[in-house]
């Protein structure tokens, strides 16, 4: 259904493909944050003013994760989408 | 004062919802399901967090913290964060499913990709029950902030005002109704949690203290056991992963105008989690200064009320009940979409209005009367409403991935998938902790991609992960 011009489109930007970086960046490092550390902070037991540290450590997950996508899409996917679509019009 | 405030936010979501009618002459099926397909990034940003951050924030959120602590609040956080990374990944395929089947509702995308009518129809009894279970959620919550109001009207008094509202936002403008509501009680809310959040931190470390507090939390509530640690994680993953494939979140994808725009929308999602950790200081503030009260659901309203001016109290619960409302009338009309067009397919025309005004009434009686058999804790109901949609995640993955399914895998690999899930959950079965919901999704991988294995000859099916990229100009 596509007959771009092939020069423009490398085989793995054809059909958007993530590539590896972007699965590193984006779900590994947000998974190695939110699911492997915890369970050492639990077992730690750490409180500051009463809070576990824990808890702390989620919020900071938050911008976090969200830097971890910003990179992905500005750094990575958003020109080969951008470029992809350029070319069906 | 409450009252007023209140009343007055209401009166606006309504205008708003009015307002959404302007530029639209004719507010045909397309125009009320998925808004032409038109929607920007923006507004495929605020609708899909307007069905996340529904009531489930204000409510439900601060009350798992208060009744167990470190193991809500870990699933709870953490799940909501790793949707978005999922996310981004699986929007985009959602979207170009849709597009290529030329889809409005999810058991469309099935039917279609598998050529199959007796799927459609399991796939749409299966959403059906997935969204119920939502709304029942929904209805918990706003149950619980409309009490606040300290109106005399009876549970079911407050049900019935809820779902009217409810039906008003669709009925003026369908979805893009939705998505102008979706701005006011976005406000309302944020406003709100982080009203009652910074009121809790400056009550609890505030100058006024001549010691700073520290919050004394029970054992208990400070670090988890093994077993909830397994749960937690299993759920965060869990859940995580299956956020947008549920059937009443993944609509939302449908209304964007590219693969760009819904994997882009994704990106900045994650800051708006930023006011959960308001909520959490609410709770720790209940925790600290008004232990031991008897519902725990109701203690994010408490501590409002406690620490905060009536005419903001009234703000407050003006969001809490718009964040669930909202959230309904989408979901009815979902289930709406999913009458007329999947299961009684071929109504005509000048009667389909009518049947979705008749499905619209229908799912909100039937959602409401399920409060009555709801678990107490908020958090419970969310779980449970989660072990069934998630199930839908297989029947994605094998349209994205699986070249080896067929009809009769996927829809065989949902039914022992929710079956599994809610015999778990009934007996109260449980393997080292683990979500079960999770559980059940193996039996259902292993049923989809198993059985297709040996049910498909030649007849092999195209994922869409090999299709190229399709742009939204071109139709």
């Amino acid at each position: 259904m596509n007959k771009a011009n092939p020069r423009k489109q490398p085989s793995i930007t054809g059909n958007n493909m993530s590539t590896l970086p972007t699965l590193l960046i984006g779900l590994g490092i947000p998974i190695f944050l939110t699911v492997i550390v915890p369970p050492f902070l639990n077992g730690m037991d750490l409180t500051w003013m009463g809070i576990p540290v824990l808890l702390l450590w989620m919020f900071l997950c938050i911008p976090a994760t969200a830097l971890c996508l910003i990179v992905c899409w500005y750094g990575f996917d958003r020109h080969r989408y951008l470029a992809a679509e350029e070319d069906k019009q | 004062m409450i009252i007023a405030v209140f009343t007055v936010m209401m009166v606006l979501s309504i205008a708003a919802a009015a307002a959404a009618r302007f530029g639209i002459k004719n507010l045909d099926i397309d125009h009320m399901l998925v808004a032409s397909r038109s929607l920007p990034a923006f507004m495929v940003f605020i609708l899909a967090v307007g069905e996340v951050y529904s009531i489930g924030s204000v409510v439900a959120f601060p009350a798992g913290i208060y009744a167990k602590g470190m193991e809500s609040a870990y699933w709870y956080i953490g799940y909501l964060i790793l949707a978005y990374p999922f996310a981004y990944f699986t929007a985009p395929l959602i979207w170009r499913a849709a597009r290529r089947h030329n889809a409005l509702t999810v058991p469309e995308v099935f039917g279609r990709h598998f050529e199959s009518r007796p799927l459609e129809i399991v796939m749409s009894i299966g959403a059906l029950i997935a969204v119920a279970t939502w709304g029942q959620f929904q209805f918990v919550g706003i149950k619980v902030a409309l009490a606040e109001l300290g109106l005399n009207l009876s549970p079911a008094g407050l049900l019935a005002t809820a779902a009217c509202l409810a039906f008003i936002y669709v009925g003026l403008a369908g979805v893009k109704g939705s998505a102008f509501v979706a701005f006011i009680k976005d406000s309302a809310m944020m406003l709100g949690i982080v009203a009652v959040g910074v009121a809790g931190i400056w009550a609890l470390w505030g100058p006024s203290q001549a010691a700073a507090t520290v919050v004394s939390m029970p054992d208990s509530h400070r670090t988890m056991s093994s077993p909830a640690l397994t749960f937690a994680v299993t759920t965060i993953l869990f859940q995580g992963f299956g956020l947008y494939l549920q059937p009443s979140v993944t609509p939302f994808v449908f209304t964007g105008k590219s693969e760009a725009a819904v994997k882009s929308a994704t990106v900045f999602m994650p800051l708006y989690l930023l006011m959960l950790p308001f909520g959490a200081f609410a709770a720790l503030y209940g925790l600290a200064v008004l232990p031991g009260s008897s519902n725990p659901n109701r203690i994010f309203l408490e501590v409002a009320e406690h620490l905060l001016p009536s005419s903001l109290v009234g703000f407050v619960i003006a969001g809490a009940c718009l964040a669930g409302i909202l959230v309904l009338s989408v979901n009815a009309l979902t289930c709406a979409a999913i009458v007329t067009r999947n299961l009684v397919p071929g109504i005509p025309p000048q009667k389909q209005r009518f049947w979705t005004r008749v499905t619209i009434a229908l799912f909100l009686i039937v959602a409401a009367t399920l409060t009555l058999v709801a678990p107490k804790l908020m958090l419970s109901v969310l779980n449970f409403s989660n072990y069934i949609a998630i199930q839908f995640g297989v029947g994605w993955l094998a349209i994205f991935f699986g070249r080896r399914v067929s009809a009769l895998s996927v829809g065989l690999g949902l039914i022992v998938g929710v079956g599994v899930a809610v015999a778990l959950f009934a007996t109260g079965t449980t393997f080292w902790g683990m979500n079960v919901g999770l559980v059940a999704f193996a039996a259902n991988l292993v049923v989809t991609f198993g059985l297709g294995r040996l049910l498909t000859g030649s007849d092999l099916r195209v994922p869409v992960i090999g299709q190229r990229h399709v742009a939204g100009a071109d139709a």
